[in-house]
């Protein structure tokens, strides 16, 4: 390699590597680097979310989960640990996408409607429980989300 | 629930080449090093 | 030290296959999760090829702050080995991450803390790798890259905290202090086993790649020396 390649290969790097560092340590520190909100956060600051692209996240209410008969519509309360919202959404779900579960949905915020996902994320708790011990592995999962909810 | 063995599958193989890969690479320069040493009457480090 | 690397080098390599054996049995033996079915079985890749990931790089940081300190070569090979083990195991941590997240969370990437935190070291692993490259001097380039990762060590912290600081995609850890252990019963020895294979792996590759940088050092000079005495 030349010695011009190797500058330019240098201060390429240098730029990329820098790049990467300053975007994380700013966005660490801006609070970017949260997520989703909660049902409580939504309520609580809806206003000024409004007409925007937000993600929520909580867990799929027990019960609440209804499928459209023929169609993939659906509708279901996303909860935290004092409030929910309702969410409507027209597509395929991941897998772990289940009552009781974990899931952050996304779409634009729009006061007043029905929350329209356009897309439904998973979201899975830390616990890994074998499959005869289902439901020790509901209920723990139920307790580890509400608490990463806090 | 979906069988996901294709996907379990693929990570290993992934894994296979990824840390398996290099090894085999660095394996097998450190010798032909060691012979072009050998042929200088040098050991390797 | 490399000479001492030359001696462990097969006992770590038998070590690192017979425990990658009793581990893979182990994984195949181990029951599905009441969620994820076989899906688990990523897991115990994911998980210890990360944890390789974090400690080459903290091996890294110590061999770089000790080579700027006492400047002795030693200290500069191993730095160049932990990048490219370090950069192997995180490649591995992100695409083993990446296939479990489609059928998971329904998505390969989420732009969440952790997985952005990780893609950032795997960046910072190669950008070190060009940056080495791109100098003439060796002294210069071993100079240049142990303050570079010496810098990029500030990425620890965030990926290791990323999942308590901020609320992410990416679960919390399954084990947080001696209170929190949320794997349970016969899913729990497979990781044990393969976080250990995967230690002996990673020693073994750090051993290995560090014999084969010392040998190339060693033929570069001879090859120079000879240069020299042809010029003469």
């Amino acid at each position: 390699m030349n010695s011009q390649n190797r500058r330019w290969l240098l201060i390429g790097s240098l730029l990329v590597v820098g790049g990467a560092l300053l975007t994380l340590v700013f966005t660490s520190f801006t609070g970017a680097l949260v997520y989703f909100y909660t049902p409580s956060e939504i309520k609580a600051k809806g206003n000024e979310l409004q007409g925007r692209k937000v993600r929520i996240g909580g867990m799929v209410q027990e019960g609440s989960l209804l499928r459209e008969p023929g169609s993939q519509k659906m509708r279901f309360m996303v909860v935290d640990n004092s409030e929910r919202l309702p969410v409507q959404y027209e597509g395929m779900t991941p897998d772990l996408f289940r009552e009781g579960q974990g899931v952050i949905v996304e779409g634009v915020w729009r006061s007043g409607e029905t929350f329209q996902a356009a897309t439904i994320l998973a979201k899975h708790s830390e616990d890994y429980v074998p499959v005869k011990m289902s439901e020790e592995g509901i209920a723990k999962a139920r307790e580890s989300m509400l608490k990463s909810l806090r | 629930m979906p069988d996901y063995s294709e996907y379990v599958l693929s990570v290993y193989l992934l894994a296979l080449l990824l840390l398996g890969g290099p090894a085999f690479v660095w394996l097998r320069r450190l010798q032909q090093l060691r012979r072009q040493l050998q042929a200088e009457n040098k050991d390797l480090p | 030290m490399i000479k001492w690397f030359a001696k462990v080098h097969w006992l770590l390599a038998t070590a690192a296959v017979l425990s990658l054996l009793v581990g893979m049995w182990l994984v195949l033996a181990a029951p599905q999760d009441y969620q994820q079915g076989n899906a688990v079985r990523i897991l115990y890749v994911h998980v210890p090829a990360a944890k390789m990931a974090l400690l080459s790089y903290v091996v890294l940081t110590i061999a770089s702050a000790l080579y700027l300190w006492r400047r002795k070569e030693m200290w500069d090979i191993l730095a160049e080995a932990a990048v490219s083990v370090g950069a192997a195991f995180t490649a591995l941590t992100l695409a083993s991450g990446s296939i479990w997240g489609k059928p998971m969370w329904g998505a390969w990437w989420a732009w969440d803390a952790r997985l952005t935190s990780m893609l950032v070291l795997l960046i910072l692993f190669m950008g070190l790798m060009a940056l080495r490259n791109a100098l003439d001097d060796p002294h210069k380039s071993a100079r240049a890259t142990a303050v570079l990762a010496l810098i990029g060590a500030a990425d620890l912290p965030i990926i290791h905290f990323s999942v308590v600081w901020w609320r992410t995609l990416h679960q919390p850890p399954s084990f947080d202090g001696p209170a929190k252990q949320t794997i349970t019963g016969e899913l729990l020895p497979p990781l044990f086993v393969m976080s250990l294979a995967f230690f002996l792996l990673g020693m073994w590759l750090l051993v290995l790649k560090s014999r084969e940088i010392a040998a190339r050092r060693q033929w570069e000079a001879v090859e120079t020396e000879r240069l020299e005495r042809n010029h003469a």
